[in-house]
C-alpha cells in the first residue's frame, strides 16, 4: 500500500462518504475521530518502506505515489507532520458533537487535513499552493452556518488566501532560475519579494490580518478556531520546507529580521487589541495573531548563529500548547452559549454583556476559559508557558527590545483574561449555584483543564510526541 | 495573409478583455455581469493560445464557463422567487441585482475614472513585465495586467459574496495568462481549473446560504 494513498487519499474518500451521512452527527463524529486518530497512531507505529506481518497479511507503505506525472511523498521523516495532522484533527473532531458544530464540520475538517497533507506531500512543492487554496475553498462553507449572510471575514480569508496563491507559485518558478544561477542578485531578490508576499497573505501577518479576529466571530468558534489553526500550522512547514531546501534563503540575515519584525508585530496588535475588545471570540482572534507571531519569532531564532535546532524545537514546543489552549478556548466559548441564544449572530453571542455571571451556571466551562486564556498570553505554571519562556529567554540575547514588546503584547491578553474574569464572575452570589454542563462537556473541559496545567508543570507531555518532527527538515533540524 | 489573421488573435484577445473587465467592473446587473465573466474567459483563452496547445488552453476557457454556469444557475434560480411576496429570497436577491435601484450619475463615473487609473498603471508596467517575465508578449502583459488591476479594484470596494468571486476569478484568470507564459504543465492548469471551479461552487454556497434553513 502506498502512504500518500492511506493519508491523503482514503481520509478524502471518507469525507465524501460521511459528507452524505452528515445528518448523523453522533455516527460521523465517531467515524472521523476513530479513522483520525488510527491515521495518527499508524504514522507513529508503522514503519515506512519496510514489509509488514500482521497476521496472515503481509504489506509494505511505500512512500511514493505517482499521479498526473506528480509525486506524492509521504517518508518515514513526514511521519510526525501526520501525527500532528491527525492527533490535532482527532482533538478537534472528539470535542464536535460536545460542542454542537455544524453538519458539514467533520467531512469537510477531513477533507481539509487530506488536502493540507497532500500539500506537504506534493513534488514539486510548488504545487502545495494549489492545494493550500482548494483546502481554503473546503473550509469555506463549514465556516458559514446555513441561514445566515456571509460575513466579511469569511470573503476576506477567502480573497487573501486566494491572493496568496500566484506568488507562491510564481516564486516556484523564479526558484527554478535562481537554481540554475544562484549569483544573480536580481533574481533572489525577486524570488525574495513574491515570497514574502505570498506568506504575508497566507499567514495574515500585518497588514493582512483583518479577518482573523472578524471570521472568529462571524462563524461559529470551534470551527474558527480550527481553521485558525490548522492553516497558519501547516503553512509555516511548508515554509520552513522553503529555508530548509534553499541555502541562499536560509542564509539572508535579513529574512530573520523581516520574521522578527513581522511576530513582534502581531504579538504587539493582538496583545494590544485583545486587552480593549469586549467580544470573547474576537479575543480569540487577536490570540490567533498573538499565536502566529510568536511562532513567526521561532523561526527568526536565526540558523546562522544558532545552528539551527534550536529554532526548530521552539517551533514545535510552542505549536501544541497552543493549538491545544485554542481548542479549549473555542470549546469553553460554545459551552457558554445558552439554547437561547442560538438566534442570535454568532457576532452578538460573545459580547461581554451577554455574558455577565454566567460562571454561575457554567463554572466549568468559565474556569477553562479563564486558564485558556491565560495559558495562550503565556501566564506561568500554565501550558503556554514554558516554551514561551524559552523563546523569551533567546530573543533577549538577541534585542531585547523585542522581549519587553511582546511582553507587552502577552500582558494585553492578560488583561482581556482578567477583564473576562470580572464579566463572568459578576452577581455570583445573587443567583444560585448550579452546574449546566452536560456530561460530556465536563468530561472534555476537566481533562482540558488538567492538561492545560500538567503542560505548565512537565511541558515535555506535548513535545515527545512529535519530537522526530525536526527529521523533516534535513538542514534545519540536524545542524 | 492567414498569418496576419493568426497575428491580430492576441490583440483581439486583449481588447475583449479590457472591455468585458470594464464591463464587469461598471455593470450593476448581475446577468450582465456573467455575461462580461464569460466573454473575459473567451479573451483569456485567446492569449494563452499562444503559449499552450488548444487542449491545455481550453481547460481555462472551460472551467471558467462552468463557473459562469454554476453562478448564473444559483443566482436565477433565487430570481424566480423574487416576485413573491414577503419572500427571504426576495432580500437576498436585491443584493446581486441592484439594476432596477437609483444609482447616481457620479458614481458610473467613479468607477470609470478608477478604471482609467488602473488603465494607466497598466500601460506604465508593460515594458517592465515583458522584460521581468521571459518569452510574454505584449497583449499578454497587457491582458494579464487589466484583469489583475480591474479584478483588484473590484474586490477593493465590494463585500458582496457575488462580486467577490467575479473579482477573485477575474484576479486568477490574469495570472493564468501570466503562467501560461512561463509553465506549460497539465498538472498546473487542471489544478488551476478546480481552483476557478471551486471559486464558484463556494460563491454560490455563499450566495444560497441565507436561504437556506438553519440548522442549529
Amino acid at each position: 500500500m502506498s502512504a500518500p494513498i492511506l493519508w491523503i487519499a482514503m481520509p478524502a474518500l471518507l469525507s465524501l462518504i460521511l459528507f452524505f451521512l452528515r445528518e448523523r452527527i453522533r455516527l460521523i463524529t465517531v467515524i472521523g475521530t476513530i479513522t483520525a486518530l488510527l491515521l495518527a497512531v499508524v504514522a507513529w507505529f508503522i514503519p515506512f518502506e519496510e514489509i509488514i506481518n500482521i497476521g496472515p497479511l503481509e504489506f509494505e507503505l511505500t512512500a511514493s505515489y505517482v499521479f498526473l506525472g506528480r509525486q506524492f511523498v509521504l517518508d518515514a521523516a513526514r511521519s510526525s507532520v501526520l501525527v500532528l495532522l491527525y492527533g490535532v484533527v482527532a482533538f478537534w473532531f472528539a470535542g464536535s458533537k460536545v460542542a454542537n458544530t455544524n453538519t458539514f464540520f467533520v467531512p469537510g475538517g477531513l477533507l481539509v487535513v487530506s488536502l493540507l497533507v497532500g500539500a506537504l506531500a506534493v513534488e514539486p512543492f510548488l504545487y502545495a499552493a494549489l492545494f493550500i487554496e482548494m483546502a481554503v475553498l473546503v473550509s469555506i462553507p463549514m465556516l458559514i452556518s446555513p441561514g445566515s449572510m456571509v460575513g466579511r471575514g469569511i470573503l476576506r480569508f477567502l480573497t487573501f488566501q486566494t491572493l496568496g496563491i500566484p506568488f507562491i507559485l510564481f516564486t516556484g518558478w523564479l526558484l527554478a532560475g535562481v537554481e540554475s544561477s544562484p549569483g544573480d542578485s536580481t533574481l533572489v531578490l525577486q524570488a525574495s519579494i513574491l515570497l514574502i508576499f505570498g506568506f504575508l497573505f497566507l499567514l495574515a501577518v500585518f497588514p493582512f490580518h483583518s479577518w482573523i479576529p472578524m471570521l472568529a466571530n462571524e462563524s461559529h468558534p470551534y470551527v474558527a478556531a480550527y481553521i485558525l489553526y490548522l492553516f497558519p500550522m501547516v503553512i509555516m512547514l511548508f515554509g520552513l520546507g522553503f529555508l530548509d531546501r534553499y541555502v541562499w534563503l536560509r542564509s539572508t540575515p535579513d529574512l530573520y529580521s523581516i520574521l522578527r519584525f513581522a511576530g513582534t508585530i502581531m504579538v504587539i496588535i493582538g496583545g494590544l487589541w485583545g486587552a480593549f475588545d469586549k467580544n470573547l471570540s474576537r479575543i480569540m482572534g487577536y490570540a490567533v495573531m498573538m499565536g502566529i507571531g510568536f511562532l513567526l519569532l521561532a523561526l527568526s531564532v536565526s540558523p546562522v548563529d544558532d545552528g539551527g535546532g534550536y529554532m526548530i524545537t521552539i517551533f514545535i514546543a510552542l505549536l501544541i500548547p497552543y493549538g491545544f489552549g485554542l481548542g479549549i478556548w473555542a470549546l469553553a466559548l460554545t459551552v457558554l452559549r445558552n439554547p437561547r441564544d442560538g438566534e442570535l449572530p454568532f457576532s452578538d453571542i460573545y459580547v461581554f454583556e451577554n455574558l455577565q455571571g454566567k460562571a454561575n451556571k457554567f463554572p466549568l466551562a468559565a474556569s477553562s476559559l479563564i486558564l485558556a486564556i491565560f495559558s495562550s498570553a503565556g501566564f506561568p505554571l500554565l501550558a503556554g508557558y514554558p516554551p514561551r519562556f524559552a523563546l523569551w529567554t533567546n530573543l533577549t540575547q538577541q534585542n531585547p527590545l523585542i522581549t519587553l514588546a511582546t511582553l507587552l503584547g502577552s500582558t494585553g491578553l492578560i488583561i482581556a483574561g482578567l477583564r473576562t474574569f470580572s464579566v463572568l464572575v459578576k452577581g455570583l452570589g445573587e443567583n444560585p449555584f448550579t452546574i449546566m454542563e452536560s456530561r460530556g462537556q465536563k468530561l472534555l473541559l476537566v481533562i482540558g483543564m488538567l492538561l492545560l496545567l500538567i503542560g505548565g508543570i512537565v511541558p515535555q507531555i506535548f513535545s515527545i510526541p512529535y519530537s522526530r518532527l525536526a527529521e523533516i527538515f534535513v538542514h534545519l533540524g540536524n545542524n | 495573409m492567414v498569418d496576419q489573421v493568426l497575428g491580430l488573435i492576441p490583440i483581439f484577445g486583449a481588447v475583449v478583455i479590457g472591455f468585458s473587465s470594464l464591463l464587469l467592473l461598471i455593470s450593476s446587473n448581475w446577468r450582465w455581469s456573467i455575461v462580461a465573466l464569460a466573454l473575459q474567459y473567451f479573451g483569456a483563452l485567446l492569449l494563452i493560445l499562444i503559449e499552450w496547445r488548444i487542449p491545455m488552453a481550453a481547460t481555462v476557457v472551460l472551467a471558467g464557463w462552468i463557473a459562469c454556469f454554476v453562478l448564473f444557475t444559483v443566482i436565477s434560480s433565487l430570481s424566480r422567487g423574487k416576485d413573491d411576496s414577503d419572500n427571504e429570497q426576495n432580500s437576498t436577491i436585491n443584493m446581486f441585482d441592484i439594476s432596477s435601484q437609483y444609482q447616481p450619475s457620479s458614481a458610473f463615473l467613479f468607477r470609470l475614472i478608477a478604471a482609467g487609473v488602473v488603465g494607466l498603471a497598466v500601460i506604465s508596467l508593460v515594458p517592465g513585465l515583458t522584460d521581468w517575465i521571459p518569452g510574454i508578449t505584449l497583449e499578454q502583459s497587457l491582458g494579464g495586467l487589466i484583469l489583475i488591476g480591474l479584478g483588484l479594484l473590484h474586490l477593493g470596494w465590494t463585500a458582496n459574496p457575488f462580486r467577490v468571486i467575479t473579482g477573485l476569478l477575474t484576479v486568477l484568470t490574469g495570472f493564468e495568462i501570466f503562467y501560461s507564459a512561463v509553465e506549460i504543465s497539465a498538472l498546473v492548469a487542471g489544478l488551476l481549473a478546480v481552483v476557478t471551479l471551486g471559486l464558484s461552487l463556494v460563491g454560490a454556497y455563499m450566495i444560497i446560504a441565507p436561504t437556506l434553513e438553519s440548522i442549529s
